[in-house]
This record gives C-alpha cells, sequence and structure tokens, in this order.
C-alpha cells in the first residue's frame, strides 16, 4: 500500500514539476502566483491541518520552483558579457541555494514528529546504569560545580548513576607545560576541582595531554566508567532532576537506539538579544533548531547529536570507537556515523538541561565559527550524500545540516548585489519590473509564508537576516579556510560566564561597521541616481528599494555589535521559597524571589531591613520548587547589590565559599525539574504578527543604527583619551 | 467528335483567328502567319495600358512602372523611409536611368528643413527638398556607376520638419505620398528586354504587379502542366513579385509579357526557330512596340531544362539590391541573433523630436508565437543630455507599444546593448512590424523657432548593430488554416481544376505562384484536370474552380458557412439555384469515373454542357462563324469585367485571434479549408463567377496580402465603391492544429504557449494538481518515516 502511495505521489508531483517548469507568460505566471498566495494564505489563516498542510507547502515549493526555472533560464546575463554574467551568476547561484535550502527545510519538517513520553520501564534494579560524562576545559567551579551538583541530583538510583568530571583544564601536559602561568592555572583548577569532586562523590578523570580535543576527552572519560549508558553534559549544563527518568525509558523501548538528544536551554541572553534588548520577550535562536527541526529530523530517524543534554548507549559507542574525532563537530560526526551503522536516534523535546549561551558578540563567533567549520569538515570528509548505511531522509537530513552553514555566502551576496548594481551599472538581474512582480516577489512571499507558518512561533520576522547578516562576513572567512585546508580548524572552547564592566563596541565590529557603510553610501547613491532620472530604470528602483531593506538589516545589525554593559555573570531563576536571612544577629523573614548560580535575591516579609551594603550572613530556607523539596541551613551569603543607604524591601545576596552540598541544595533549587525550563521555553514561543514585527524591525534599525554609531564614537573617543575598556573573563584559549 | 478531330478542328480555330484579324493568314495548321499574329496580337499604346485587370492611373508616356514597395507609399513623420528594387537591363545599367518621383506633401512640411533623401545599392543620388503640397514630380538620374543589371536597392528617406509648430503632436501632420502611378523609370517603354536576363526589368504596372499572358495551343493535362511549370520557371527566374495570369490562347488579351508554350512547330514557319539554339533554347521575342514574348517549344527537352536552370539560378542584381529582395522572403531562424542591419537599417542620426524606423521580422508560418519565450532586443543608441521628462524609446509591434525604456533626462547617454525583453505574444507568424521609435523633447521645443534648427544638433543616434534574437518556437500545422497554403512548404500539392476553362486555369495558374513563395525550390505541383482528379489526389490538394462547376457537398463543407448558403447568396433565384445544382450532378458523376486528365479533349459529346467544354465550345462556334453563348469572347468578357485588382485587397491586419467563427457575408469569392465528403481535407477556391475567381487568385497571389490569408475560411467581397473587404473565419469548430513535429521540446513549447494564453487555466491546473499533490504528500508522510501514537513509536 505503501509503494502505491508512493507511486502516486511520485506521479503527482513529477506532473506538478511538468506544469511547473513550462517556460509560460507573465499573465500565467500571475494568475498562478496570485491564486497560490492566496490558497496558502487561506489555510494559515484557517489554521487548516492535516492534508491543508502539505498542500501549503507543495503550493510554496511550486512557486519556488517556478522562481528557480525562471531565475536560471531567463534573467541571466549574456554569457558574452563576463562581469556582468560572473555577478549575476554568483547572485542566481545564492538565490538557488536560498531555495534548495528552502525545499531541504520543508522536507525535513514535513511531518515534525511529537514523541510520547516514555517512562522507565521495570524495577530500579533492572534499570540501566547511567555515567554522566561533564567535559570540562576552563570553566571554573561556580558553572562546573553547580553542573555536576545537578547531574548528582538526579532522580535514579545512586548505585545505577556515576558522574564523571573530564577535566581537560588539568592534564598532565598543561602541568608540565613550559609556560608557568598555564602550570600554575592548571594546578590550581586541578587541586579546587579535585577537591570538590571527591567531595560531591563525582570521579574527577584528568588525561595526559588535551588530544583530541572534546570527543578526546568524553572517549578518555568512556575508559573510566562502564555505565550501560552514557549522558554527556557540557560543563555549563546543568540537568533537571527529571532528565533520566524522561529519556531512559526511549532507550529501554528501542534497544537499537543509540542516542536520545534534549533540546538546549539557555537562561542567559545571547549577545543579538541582549544588546537589542529582546532577552525573554522573543524565542531563542536556538529554538528554530530544537523545537521544528529536530523535530523533523526525528520523524525521518535522523535526529542528530549535538554535544550535550544527549543520552547515548554505550554499545553503540564501543561499536564506532567511541566518539568521533576527525572533525571539530564530533558530536554531529559521531552521529552520522552511528546511523550510518543501523543505528536509531531519538529527539525529546523537552528541555531538560539549563545552559548558558555566548555573551559577547565575538565568544558567539568563535562558536559559530567551530559549528560551521566541523560541518564544512563532515561534508568535505564524510559526505552524508555519498556514505553508504544511510537512508535518503537521513542523507538529506544531514545535508541540510552540513549545507546550512554556507548561508554567510547567500546572505553576503543578497547584501552586496545592489552595490553592483547601483555603483557600476552592473546588469546582474536581467528583467522587468513586471517580471519581478510576478515571479520574484510571489517567490518572496511564499518563502516568508513557509517561514511564519514552520517557525512562526520559534523565529520572529526578520531575525533570521540578522542573525545571519551579523555572523556571515566572520563565517564566511572560516569556511573558506576550512575548504583550503578541510584538516586544519582546531577546537575552540566558547567561553562561557563573561561579564562586561561598560558599554561598547565589539572587539570584532569592523567589518560590520564597513558594510555599513558601504550600504548605507550605496543607498544613498541609489536614491540620487533614481531621483536624477525620475522616468528611469524601473529595475534601479526596485534595486534601490533592496538596498533599503539590506540597509535596514545592517543597521539593526550595527547595534549587536554595540555591545551592552553586563555586569551579572549568571542568570537568575524566579523561586519562592520562605526562610530566613541573618544580619549581623538580626534575622529577617524572608522569601526569596530568585536565584543564579552566584547568588539569591530574598525580599523581607515583615517590613524593610536594615543592612549595609558588603555586610555578610547567613541564609536559611525551606519549601518546594516545582515539587521537589528544597532546603538551606546557613548558606554564607553577603549583601550585594545595594547603592543606597537604610532600610530596604528587598536585597540582593552573593554566596560565599559554597560547599558541595550546599551546591547540591542550590542546584536543587534551580534545576528541580524540567517543567521549570518548559515554562520558560513555552512562554516565548509565541509567533509575532508579520506586520507589528515588520514595523518593529524598522524601528530597530532607526535606534540600533544611532546607538551603534553613538558607540562608535564612545569608542572613538576613549581611544583617543587612552581609555580602553576591554571586556573581562573573556577567555578563548586554543587547544 | 472524337478527340482527335477536335484537335483538329481547334487548331484550325487558331487559323481562323488570325485570319480574321485581317492579317495574311493561312488556315493551314502551323501557319507561321497564324502564329505570329497569335503571339503580336493588338498592341496597347502605353504600358499602363497593358493590363486592364489592374489599376489604370494616368501615367506620362514612356513611363515604366516600378515594383512594389517594400513598405507603405505615404512617409510620415519626422523620419521615414521606403525601401525597393530598381530592376535594369543590362543597357539600361550601362547608359544610367532616369527616375521620376511624383511626390505629394502636406502643407505643414517645411520645405527648408525637409528633404527627400534617395540612395541607391547605398550610394546617395539625390537629396531635395520636400515642397510639394500640390503634388509634383521630380526626374532623378541615376548615373549608370551605381547600377548593375538586374535589382538595384533603391532607399528613400523623408526627413520633415513642421513649418510652425515644434510640438511632438504636430509631426503627426508631417507625411510625403509617393505616387506610384505617376513613378517610374522615365522613357523605358522603349527598352527592348531581348534576354531571359533582362525579363526581370520588364515594366510593371501601376500597383507594381504584372501581367503575364498564357498562349497554349493544344489544352490537354500534359501541354497545361508543362505551360505551369514553364511559367513558374520564368516567374521565379525573373523574380517578378506579383503576377497575374492570364491563361488564353487568342491575341485579345493584354498583358506585359506573353508566354508561348508549345511546339515549335507553331513558330517554324515565322523564321524564328532558327534564333534558338541548344545555347540559347529559349527565344524570347523583344519586338519594338508589342508586349515581349517567350516562346518555349515543348518538343524538345532542351528549353524545359534551360527554364529551370533559370529559376535555379534566380534573378541577379546588385548585392544591396539582392539583399531587398532576399528581405522580403526572409524568415528569421529562433535562437539567432540579427542585427537590425540585416533587416536593412543602417546608423543614423536624427534631429527631431520623434524618430521611428520600421522593418519586418518574418516568424515562420508554423510558428505558434505564445509567451513562453521573449523576443531579446539588444539596442545600441545614444542620446544627448537635456532631453525633457518623458523622453523614451519604445519597440512597436504590429502598431502595439511592447516595451518602452525612459530616457535619462540630464545626462547623455550611450547604451552599447541595452535589454529589453518582449513576449512572443506580441508576435504573429509571417510578417511583423517591428518600429523602434524615440520621444526625444528638449527645452529647445518649448521656444519654438523652426528656422533656428537648420543647423540643429542631433538628439539621438540608433545603431544598426543594435540586435534582436528569437527564442525557440513552437511548431504546430494548423491543418485548417490556409496559412500553410503559402507557408513555404516543399511537400507535393495537387491542383485541381475541374473545369479547365480559361477563368479557372488562370486563377490556378496566378495562384500556384503563391505556393513558389519563401521556398528554396519550387514547389512539386501535381495538375489534375476534371473534377475526378479530386479523388486521385494526395493531402494536400488545391481545388480551384467557380461554385456552378463544383458538387453541392464541396460548397457545404466551407467553415463559417451553413449548408446551402452558399447558393444562396450567389444564385440569383430558387428556381436558377435549382437548376444549376441539377446540371451540375451530371458532370460530377461523369467526372467521377473519368480518370484521366485530358479531360477538356476527351469528354464524350453528349457531356458537353459540363463547364469544361467552355474554350472548346467556344473556339469551335468561333472557328464555324456561329453565334456563342459570349458573344464579345471569353477572354474579353473576363478582361472588361475586370475591376480595378490594385485594390482588390487592402492589406488586412488580421490573425488567428482575431477571426470569427461565422462568415458575415460570403462575398464574391471564398477560399477554404474544406473536408471532402470522403473525409480527406483539400483547399477550395471558388467565386460567384469566374471572373470574381480570378480576382480572387490576384489577390492572394499577392505578396502583401500572402500573410494575411489565415484561417479556415476568408471570404472576399467589393463594394460598389470598388473598395474591397476580406473577411477571415476559422468556423464552428475553431482553429484545428496539430504539432508540427511530436519531439519532446516543441510539445513542451505548444503547452507552454496554450498555458500562457490560457493564464487562469494554468492557474487552475497547477493549484489542481498541487492539492491532488499536497494530498498524496500527506497520505504518503503518513505511510512513511516514524509515526508516533500515545503508546510510543508504530
Amino acid at each position: 500500500m505503501t509503494r502505491a502511495w508512493f507511486a502516486f505521489w511520485a506521479g503527482t508531483v513529477v506532473v506538478v514539476a511538468l506544469v511547473a517548469t513550462q517556460p509560460i507568460g507573465l499573465d500565467a505566471q500571475f494568475s498562478f502566483g496570485l491564486a497560490g498566495l492566496a490558497l496558502m494564505l487561506t489555510i494559515r489563516l484557517l489554521r487548516a491541518k492535516g492534508a491543508w498542510r502539505s498542500v501549503f507547502l507543495v503550493i510554496a515549493g511550486a512557486i519556488v520552483l517556478r522562481y528557480a526555472y525562471w531565475r536560471i533560464t531567463s534573467t541571466l546575463p549574456p554569457v558574452v558579457e563576463p562581469i556582468d554574467f560572473g555577478f549575476g551568476l554568483a547572485l542566481v547561484i545564492a538565490e538557488l541555494y536560498a531555495a534548495a535550502m528552502l525545499v531541504l527545510n520543508v522536507f525535513v519538517v514535513s511531518d515534525p514528529a511529537t514523541r510520547p513520553d516514555e517512562r522507565l520501564r521495570g524495577a530500579p534494579e533492572s534499570w540501566p546504569r547511567v555515567d554522566v560524562l561533564v567535559p570540562s576545559y576552563n570553566e571554573d567551579l561556580d558553572i562546573v560545580g553547580t553542573t555536576l551538583a545537578a547531574a548528582k541530583n538526579m532522580d535514579y538510583p545512586a548505585d545505577k548513576l556515576r558522574v564523571l568530571l573530564l577535566d581537560d583544564g588539568a592534564t598532565e601536559a598543561r602541568l608540565k607545560s613550559d609556560d608557568p602561568v598555564v602550570r600554575a592555572r592548571a594546578e590550581a583548577r586541578r587541586d579546587e576541582m579535585r577537591a570538590f569532586a571527591e567531595e560531591l562523590g563525582v570521579d574527577y578523570v584528568a588525561r595526559r595531554e588535551n588530544a583530541h580535543a572534546k570527543a578526546g576527552n568524553l572517549n578518555a572519560g568512556l575508559g573510566r566508567c562502564d555505565g550501560d549508558l552514557v549522558l554527556v553534559l557540557d560543563a555549563d549544563h546543568a540537568p533537571a532532576a527529571d532528565f533520566l527518568t524522561r529519556t531512559v525509558g526511549h532507550m529501554q523501548a528501542d534497544p537499537r537506539l543509540f542516542l536520545v538528544q534534549t533540546p538546549h536551554f539557555f537562561l542567559n541572553a545571547d549577545p543579538l538579544e541582549r544588546n537589542l534588548g529582546l532577552h525573554r520577550r522573543m524565542p531563542s535562536e536556538c529554538e528554530m533548531f530544537y523545537a521544528v527541526t529536530q523535530r523533523g529530523l526525528d520523524k525521518w530517524d535522523a535526529a542528530y547529536f549535538c554535544g550535550s543534554a544527549a543520552l547515548l548507549r554505550r554499545e553503540a559507542l564501543n561499536e564506532a570507537g567511541g566518539f568521533l574525532g576527525r572533525t571539530i563537530t564530533e558530536d554531529c560526526e559521531s552521529a552520522l556515523d552511528l546511523h550510518a551503522r543501523g543505528w536509531h536516534s531519538a529527539y525529546v523535546d523537552r528541555a531538560m538541561v539549563g545552559g548558558l549561551q555566548p555573551e559577547t558578540f565575538d565568544a558567539l563567533i568563535t562558536q559559530r565559527s567551530r559549528w560551521a567549520q566541523g560541518m564544512m569538515q563532515i561534508l568535505m570528509l564524510s559526505n552524508p550524500v555519498l556514505k553508504s548505511g544511510l537512508s535518503w531522509p537521513q542523507r538529506l537530513g544531514y545535508l541540510s545540516a552540513g549545507l546550512f552553514w554556507l548561508f554567510c555566502f547567500a546572505r553576503l551576496t543578497f547584501m552586496l548585489a545592489p552595490v553592483a548594481y547601483i555603483f557600476f551599472d552592473l546588469r546582474i538581474y536581467v528583467a522587468s519590473l513586471q517580471e519581478f512582480v510576478a515571479y520574484t516577489l510571489f517567490f518572496l512571499a511564499a518563502c516568508l509564508l513557509v517561514r511564519e507558518q514552520i517557525f512562526g512561533a520559534v523565529r520572529w520576522p526578520w531575525l533570521s537576516e540578522i542573525y545571519e547578516y551579523a555572523q556571515s562576513p566572520y563565517l564566511a572567512w572560516a569556511v573558506i579556510r576550512t575548504w583550503l585546508n578541510p584538516k586544519a580548524p582546531s577546537f575552540t572552547v566558547t567561553a562561557k560566564g563573561a561579564t562586561l564592566e561598560e558599554h561598547g563596541l565589539s572587539p570584532i565590529a569592523w567589518p560590520l561597521l564597513g558594510l555599513f557603510t558601504l550600504l548605507a553610501v550605496t543607498t544613498g547613491f541609489g536614491f540620487w541616481r533614481v531621483a536624477a532620472d525620475l522616468h528611469g530604470d524601473e529595475l534601479l528602483m526596485v534595486v534601490t528599494g533592496w538596498s533599503v531593506f539590506n540597509l535596514l538589516v545592517a543597521g539593526v545589525s550595527l547595534g549587536v555589535v554595540a555591545e551592552r554593559r553586563e555586569r551579572r555573570r549568571f542568570p537568575r531563576l524566579e523561586v519562592d521559597v520562605e526562610g530566613v536571612l541573618t544580619i549581623e544577629e538580626a534575622a529577617y523573614p524572608v522569601r526569596v524571589r530568585d536565584a543564579g548560580l552566584g547568588g539569591v535575591r530574598v525580599e523581607s516579609l515583615s517590613g524593610p531591613m536594615d543592612v549595609e551594603g558588603a555586610s555578610t550572613g547567613t541564609l536559611t530556607y525551606e519549601g518546594t520548587s516545582f515539587g521537589c523539596s528544597v532546603a538551606m541551613k546557613g548558606l554564607n551569603v553577603r549583601i550585594a547589590g545595594r547603592n543606597g543607604q537604610g532600610p530596604a524591601k528587598g536585597v540582593g545576596l552573593m554566596f560565599d565559599e559554597l560547599t558541595a552540598v550546599q551546591r547540591r541544595e542550590i542546584a536543587r533549587l534551580l534545576y528541580p525539574s524540567s517543567e521549570r525550563f518548559e515554562r520558560l521555553r513555552r512562554s516565548r514561543q509565541k509567533a509575532r504578527n508579520f506586520t507589528a514585527g515588520t514595523i518593529e524591525f524598522a524601528l530597530w534599525a532607526v535606534y540600533q543604527v544611532a546607538r551603534g554609531l553613538s558607540y562608535v564614537v564612545m569608542d572613538v573617543w576613549r581611544r583617543l583619551s587612552r581609555l580602553q575598556v576591554r571586556p573581562a573573563a573573556i577567555e578563548g584559549n586554543v587547544r | 467528335m472524337t478527340a482527335r478531330e477536335r484537335r483538329a478542328a481547334f487548331l484550325a480555330c487558331c487559323a481562323i483567328v488570325i485570319g480574321s484579324s485581317g492579317l495574311a493568314a493561312n488556315a493551314e495548321e502551323g501557319s507561321p502567319a497564324a502564329i505570329l499574329r497569335l503571339l503580336q496580337g493588338d498592341l496597347p499604346p502605353a504600358a499602363d495600358e497593358i493590363a486592364p485587370a489592374r489599376p489604370s492611373r494616368p501615367a506620362g508616356p514612356g513611363l515604366a512602372h516600378l515594383p512594389p514597395l517594400q513598405g507603405d507609399a505615404r512617409l510620415e513623420g519626422e523620419i521615414d523611409g521606403v525601401r525597393w528594387t530598381l530592376p535594369v537591363t543590362a543597357e539600361q545599367a550601362e547608359r544610367g536611368v532616369t527616375l521620376r518621383l511624383a511626390q505629394t506633401s502636406a502643407l505643414a512640411v517645411a520645405p527648408e528643413l525637409s528633404t527627400l533623401d534617395l540612395t541607391v545599392n547605398g550610394i546617395p543620388v539625390d537629396s531635395h527638398p520636400i515642397d510639394a503640397p500640390e503634388g509634383a514630380a521630380r526626374d532623378i538620374a541615376i548615373p549608370a556607376e551605381v547600377l548593375v543589371p538586374g535589382y538595384n536597392a533603391v532607399d528613400l528617406t523623408a526627413r520633415q520638419r513642421h513649418r510652425v509648430d515644434c510640438s511632438a503632436e504636430a509631426t503627426y501632420e508631417l507625411w510625403t505620398d509617393i505616387d506610384l502611378a505617376r513613378s517610374g523609370i522615365v522613357a523605358a517603354i522603349g527598352a527592348r528586354y531581348p534576354t531571359l536576363d533582362d525579363l526581370a526589368a520588364l515594366p510593371r504596372e501601376p500597383d507594381g504587379g504584372i501581367t503575364i499572358r498564357i498562349v497554349q495551343p493544344t489544352l490537354d493535362a500534359a501541354g497545361t502542366a508543362a505551360t505551369l511549370t514553364a511559367l513558374r520557371n520564368l516567374v521565379r527566374g525573373s523574380g517578378f513579385e506579383k503576377v497575374s495570369v492570364l491563361w488564353g490562347d487568342t491575341a485579345e488579351g493584354q498583358a506585359t509579357l506573353d508566354l508561348f508554350v508549345g511546339p515549335s512547330t507553331r513558330w517554324s514557319g515565322l523564321g524564328r526557330a532558327e534564333l534558338t539554339t541548344t545555347e540559347r533554347p529559349i527565344l524570347v521575342d523583344a519586338t519594338q512596340g508589342r508586349p515581349t514574348t517567350v516562346l518555349v517549344a515543348t518538343d524538345r527537352p532542351e528549353p524545359a531544362r534551360a527554364l529551370a536552370t533559370f529559376a535555379a539560378t534566380g534573378p541577379r542584381g546588385s548585392v544591396h539590391g539582392m539583399e531587398e529582395r532576399e528581405r522580403a522572403q526572409d524568415v528569421a531562424v529562433p535562437g539567432e541573433r540579427r542585427s537590425f542591419a540585416s533587416f536593412g537599417l543602417v546608423d543614423e542620426t536624427f534631429v527631431g523630436q520623434r524618430y521611428s524606423r520600421a522593418f519586418d521580422l518574418r516568424l515562420p508560418a508554423d510558428a505558434y508565437p505564445a509567451d513562453y519565450g521573449d523576443v531579446e532586443f539588444e539596442l545600441a543608441f545614444a542620446h544627448v543630455a537635456g532631453l525633457r521628462p518623458g523622453s523614451e524609446v519604445r519597440v512597436r509591434i504590429n502598431g502595439a507599444i511592447r516595451a518602452s525604456l525612459a530616457l535619462t533626462a540630464n545626462e547623455r547617454r550611450v547604451h552599447r546593448r541595452k535589454s529589453l525583453q518582449i513576449p512572443l505574444g506580441a508576435f504573429r507568424p509571417g510578417v511583423n512590424r517591428v518600429a523602434i521609435e524615440a520621444t526625444l523633447a528638449d527645452a529647445a521645443d518649448l521656444s519654438c523657432a523652426p528656422l533656428d534648427r537648420v543647423e540643429a544638433k542631433p538628439r539621438f543616434a540608433l545603431s544598426a548593430q543594435s540586435t534582436l534574437r528569437l527564442p525557440k518556437l513552437a511548431s504546430v500545422v494548423r491543418e485548417n488554416d490556409l496559412a500553410g497554403l503559402t507557408a513555404g512548404s516543399t511537400t507535393p500539392l495537387d491542383l485541381i481544376i475541374p473545369t479547365p476553362d480559361a477563368a479557372s486555369l488562370s486563377a490556378a495558374a496566378t495562384l500556384s505562384l503563391g505556393f513558389d513563395a519563401g521556398t528554396a525550390d519550387l514547389r512539386p505541383v501535381r495538375l489534375g484536370l476534371g473534377l475526378g482528379a479530386v479523388e486521385q489526389a494526395g493531402k494536400d490538394a488545391v481545388i480551384v474552380a467557380p461554385l456552378e462547376a463544383l458538387p453541392t457537398a464541396f460548397a457545404d463543407a466551407i467553415p463559417g458557412l451553413a449548408p446551402g448558403a452558399l447558393q444562396t447568396a450567389w444564385m440569383p433565384s430558387e428556381a436558377d439555384a435549382i437548376g444549376r445544382l441539377a446540371a451540375r450532378q451530371a458532370p460530377r458523376r461523369a467526372d467521377a469515373a473519368d480518370p484521366t486528365l485530358e479531360v477538356a479533349l476527351s469528354l464524350p459529346e453528349t457531356e458537353r454542357v459540363a463547364p469544361t467544354i467552355d474554350v472548346l465550345s467556344d473556339w469551335e462556334a468561333f472557328n464555324a462563324g456561329a453565334p456563342t453563348s459570349e458573344p464579345e469572347g471569353l477572354w474579353e468578357t473576363i478582361l472588361g469585367a475586370a475591376p480595378d485588382l490594385g485594390e482588390f485587397l487592402d492589406r488586412p491586419e488580421m490573425s488567428g485571434q482575431e477571426l470569427s467563427a461565422v462568415l458575415q457575408d460570403p462575398g464574391d469569392a471564398i477560399l477554404a479549408r474544406i473536408e471532402q465528403p470522403d473525409g480527406r481535407t483539400a483547399t477550395l477556391l471558388t467565386a460567384r463567377d469566374g471572373d470574381a475567381l480570378m480576382r480572387a487568385a490576384l489577390g492572394f497571389g499577392d505578396p502583401a496580402h500572402r500573410d494575411a490569408i489565415t484561417g479556415a475560411a476568408i471570404a472576399f467581397s467589393e463594394t460598389e465603391a470598388g473598395s474591397q473587404r476580406l473577411q477571415g473565419s476559422w468556423g464552428a469548430e475553431g482553429p484545428r492544429w496539430r504539432p508540427g513535429s511530436f519531439s519532446p521540446g516543441n510539445l513542451r513549447l505548444i503547452l507552454a504557449g496554450w498555458f500562457s494564453d490560457n493564464a487562469f487555466a494554468y492557474a487552475a491546473l497547477m493549484l489542481g494538481a498541487l492539492v491532488v499533490a499536497g494530498g498524496a504528500t500527506s497520505q504518503l508522510l503518513g505511510r512513511v518515516g516514524r509515526r508516533f501514537d500515545a503508546e510510543g513509536v508504530r
């Protein structure tokens, strides 16, 4: 029956492809485009589900196909004009890439899986043993300690749970380094981490040297344990207590399952969210991937390992020889290999770790460059299309994941194409205004509708353009370097928990500043040409409009690299437990309102508290958090965050010298259940009205350009005044 | 009477005719004097009186008219031009000729600023002010240095300015008419055309055409076929553009050229037989004072071979002249980039404010142009700074503006390859008029001082290196489209003349010349005489006959007409109609049983009532001195009744889309694609009578009208004022076509063309297919990949 349906489907697709690639006239194209968009809009407005969702996507696919066909066959400059042709071809390739990615994405997310809960089966005695591997390199104890403590807090039989700290920051090679600073740091780190691990009941593992980076570290950890399952957690990814109870059941249900991946949920803001003031208003950037794409991949048994917050089967890892380290994205590479070996994967769309993401723009670029380079390495060294053992959906899924990182070239092409037309009169897009309307506008509208339909709840309008553009100049160079030498890229650890003492421009802002200047001049020149040639080239008007859009994107991106001050290292989570704050022998009944890795904020339950800044005391609390009992006795704290004098209703408290037990209690308070993360996550997954989003986007552009330029002036002034302000605690060492 | 007896009687009849004219006559078969008389006939006093079937407007003595113009004779606007070819004999090329240009210009044209420029073979010959509000003629000496024997290219360009008004609107008041009836080569009447090569220079009639009279001694099938072949070869070799054929075996007709095809014994006594040699087997008798006569002997193979060679060689002339002639038949090749120079345009600067140059772009007749592709123009032009807003370059296709390009107002610009795409749907099969226009108003036009513009600088320049390129074209065969008749096909064609009387033969011969248009070689034509030949014809059959000679079923099969409508319209009364219909039954039955080609001479005595015996009975009656049914003689009747054929067909602007389903008025003659009673299709030319039949054939033979022949049926009619009307129809079933080839590429283009013409159908089909595909996708997605329910993976 399935074959019959496949044959029927293939027949309809062939018919559609044949009809869609007819070289029809403008009237017919316009009629089809209009009718197609009208039907898509109707489906969207009526929120039609089921088959209509497929109809929606198929119509979009046909519009895209018609556009691609038209671009290739009708709009390229003649070959005899090599400069025009070259630039025109580059633009066509960029557009075709975008169209191909849209089609690939539509395939991947055509029917996202909604996986039901899979509870643990059998008596606890029969549950598989789990080893928790926490690789670390340069994260401090506040970060690693909390993750280890949260891991120890997980609801799982203690005799079946083993936590290992894989400390690559204190390898023997670093302990014997010729650099005294490195050596001193490594020694201090080993002492601190080992002592904490012993106190917490965690295995401390340090290698001889940092070979094969994270993959090597994980493999070293694998050699020190023998559990049935392996939970990999990045050092800053603290798990919720119910992580294992919600994931191990999947492993029990399918013995050929090698992976249960869960979303990465971040508690802090990325540079764009922070600098544009959008944190907690809009969905996190990664939600597009975790809330939609991974579910889509799961449908095709192609969900892949994302390096953390994932449960893996040791048997499968053993078969593959551990985590693979040919590339710097060992996670995806390992998953690809295991999929090819016939193992399955699962994705559980429930946030069960609370993590940190890069706080500064340069840290973000460091992280994304590694991802881009790693995925390019996979495409070049272990191409999923050619790899045997994979199903075609899996191949397409991995191909989509790899090709995604070429967006930097497409985005730069889209940004710079108007420059070629407006400044140099290069004929890169041979079309009339009517054709532009009948083909290009319908294509763009279809793309926007698809994006709204599929990703609307997890990505606000125009945010993708901003994210992509802001990264493109940097990633393009990283990708090119990988192309030139696929084996050259090295694993670079992303800095986490950084603070910024002052407002200022990112140290790597200059490419975006230069592009903004170029686009501004181009747009101005375009307007001048249009004004000087009132009845002139209609395509010039279109291209100038396009340049305006580019300028808006570049303007907002200027705000992204204008870094706002951030003095708080760790994000706070709302809590609600009552306790007693004792300061200088005065006891105040308080309610703990929020908490983080570094401290809490309390509010007095009995009037203003007469406390001084920097004074010390103890905090005791007891209650429940998301159904989990929490209790803390005699936690040493310092008053912080008080500028004024006199009594205060609420004060901030910083932790002093946490013991292992206290860290577990703090972790229990912060990560009692995945329900906390899910509520936060779902509260941000709200679609933004397209019109409102577009207006807001334009307003951002105006405001962020002003803010960005003011930061430029400020930066120049500081340089002139020799008052350099550097981001503190940014450490991006390269192994 | 046996066939042999009738043949003898016919020949004797020739002698009697000769004798009755008062010259020395000898009734003996093959009498030299008789044949001479037959050939000489009564000479017309002037060239324009040669063919009364054509427009007979006053012309000065000794003025030889010119071949048809390649374009309109009215030169409009600030710049306009017309081109044609000027044929001269070797003798004229050696001495030079004087060209008389009769012209009338608008009163608004300022003579001080306006000129009429003449170039011959690209060499400027004359430029004179335009100052002919009341009409004037100018004799222009064309020196021998610029002429070559044969066809020479002549380009006439009018540059006109308004006397008082500098507005763009005023440029529409500027015009100069070239009066063709009063133009021509001066003193050419006395010229002689002693060789086959010189025939091309024969004086044309006022409308640019030429009349050829066929003299065929014996009316048999073989002789008629030989005559037809000789005629076609002669026309092809001479390069005559527009030919009217009079098929007669008397000397009474008037023509520019007499063509005698028959046994050499017919003129052996003329003392001219010795003039033909193996090297020069065709005798061209260019005796002063009478029509040039070409004698082709059929009893030897050399003349036919010589004529075939003459046709294959084709006309000669200057390089420019031959290019100009080729352009008239030049069919654009899809995918080929053509420069404007190849269409006859030259690099040109322009001083005024409304520029326009036009040329013809001919698409293949089987093309199916729709919006599945674009004709890509790459214009090379320049303009000055200071133009007012609104200045633009436009491309006009068949009268409609299809693309425009605004000109930069405040700066000088040179565009070397400015691209403009025009959807193919703006074009049509056959000839398309492409005009490049520019509106170029500047500040000086606001303060109008026309005389100050004598030294005005050019505002615009168009390079002949501008190009256009056709996309791939879908090819369709319109099975019921008359355009196929003149589509340049090379497949054999059956020309059926059910009643081989003079009118039918003349019409068929005239029509047959149209078959050869646009073909490299003459189209094979099989001649069939008698209605019985219809049944033996192949799939491409053309039947030429007046209505009364046709079975009812043929007339009833004409698309766009109700059965019987033609009889009702063309028969004066019901009784008459019934009588004629009854009379038609007998010959039809007889013809059906008579497969011979020698229909006219082999018909039984009892069946002479058939129209096919008209010629013979007339001749016999004339020979016997008895009164005939046509007392004035067949040819006199025909010629005397012939109206002004020059205006028979105004150049119609017809296309397939404009044709109606019904022929409102059958007019006087109809050309139609019909389905015969046995299911086969054929092309039928029929008319109210023989007179109308001849005129209709002439209309179809006119190259100016050839591209307008489209649809399943076309009716001709004329008003009392002499103007003619042409109405086309697809009939109730509409156009019926099939792919020109079944290659995937062609089928795809045809489908795309249909979709382009039916936009809503395309959108509906696509959406329907997409909804089905979406449903199928949904069903498939439910069956492949992972599916989950509350219990987990299924």
